[in-house]
């Protein structure tokens, strides 16, 4: 092999020794496999009773990844609605218990149809129910907060949950929840949202309440 | 005689510049690849997910190749990855400025209006000059290794 080849070679070897090396003193905030930076990534699990993940929700301010320690806590407090991003099939299927299905593949249908940008840029209060081929929902604006809620509970006060979000799919590759949440947030102004990545494969895995 | 003495501490010096400038260039890099790393990103030109991985390699690289000038070893391999680094950082800030990248921010908004864009435009050439000149001595050490 030509010098300058095999030189190259023990070069770049060389420095692929010392970046490993590096790694080894960064490893806890640096991942090998960058991720997106649009959402933060939280993996603390210091912080789990009420009013500590109350205060994390609190000081959110674009949609963050949470793992499923996290999701359970929130799950079990009921500290947030839990939104399905699948399809309806799929939700039909099987999805966390109370989540309601918001499948990311219709919501610009939805929000066509009803205006939702235009009617959330307003800001003003108001409430749809929406109804659109088996997905079923309230959305609106109540006193600022906006939020979503399940076609049940239509008459009663606005509870805070009904204004914290996680979204979940069908768990790593599956791009819905992070979609949505996405849209959630630039599109229709909703800022407490999280994504919880595990999806529904991981909440089955570890037995948790489906309905 | 003369000549050749000459030619050969010129090369000296060539060599210590080349290699005093990437080893300076990597040590900002080496302590903090975060900030390298979102550096990379808003180039917009390699994919997300490699950049922690680059922004923690090639620092190194450019250590290592810094090294190996200023010392006189593995000259060949060394300018051979010194030559294919500058290309590439010439290449992407070349695309950078061609596409209205703003480098600071990542962001595409350099009009050719406000005097701000022009003046980041201006840092954008001259760093790609720089990258030329330091190319043209890699090549003369290259060269002159030769004869």
């Amino acid at each position: 092999m030509k010098t300058y080849l095999k030189e190259s070679i023990i070069i770049v070897l060389v420095s692929i020794l010392f970046a490993t090396i590096r790694y080894y003193f960064i490893k806890d905030d640096f991942d090998i496999i960058k991720k997106n930076k649009i959402a933060d990534r939280i993996n603390d699990f210091d912080k789990m009773d009420y009013s500590s993940l109350e205060s994390f929700i609190k000081n959110i301010s674009q949609p963050t990844f949470i793992d499923l320690s996290y999701a359970t806590q929130i799950h079990n407090l009921n500290l947030a609605t839990f939104i399905d991003a699948r399809d309806v099939d799929s939700y039909t299927e099987g999805h966390i218990k109370g989540a309601i299905n918001l499948p990311y593949e219709s919501i610009e249908s939805i929000e066509k149809k009803y205006d939702l940008i235009w009617m959330n840029e307003l800001g003003e209060s108001y409430i749809y129910n929406i109804e659109d081929s088996d997905v079923k929902f309230a959305i609106g604006i109540n006193n600022n907060q906006k939020f979503i809620k399940n076609l049940d509970n239509i008459n009663s006060d606005l509870k805070e949950y009904e204004t914290i979000f996680v979204i979940y799919c069908s768990g790593e590759g599956c791009s819905l929840s992070e979609d949505l949440a996405f849209y959630m947030s630039e599109s229709l102004g909703f800022d407490k949202i999280l994504i919880y990545e595990g999806g529904m494969p991981e909440w089955l895995n570890n037995g948790l309440p489906v309905e | 005689m003369k000549k050749l003495l000459e030619h050969s501490n010129t090369i000296l010096i060539l060599r210590a510049v080349l290699g005093i400038m990437f080893i300076y260039a990597s040590i900002d890099k080496i302590t903090d690849p975060l900030t390298f790393s979102n550096a990379i990103d808003n180039y917009h030109i390699t994919p997300i997910a490699i950049n922690n991985l680059a922004a923690l390699l090639i620092p190194f690289i450019e250590l290592v190749v810094g090294i190996c000038l200023i010392f006189g070893i593995f000259i060949d391999g060394a300018i051979f990855i010194v030559i294919i680094l500058l290309i590439w950082f010439i290449f992407i800030i070349s695309q950078a400025l061609y596409r209205g990248i703003d480098l600071h921010c990542g962001c595409f908004d350099l009009s050719d209006k406000a005097i701000n864009d022009a003046n980041i435009k201006l840092e954008m050439i001259k760093r790609i000059i720089e990258d030329f000149v330091f190319l043209i001595i890699a090549f003369l050490i290259k060269n002159k290794k030769k004869s």
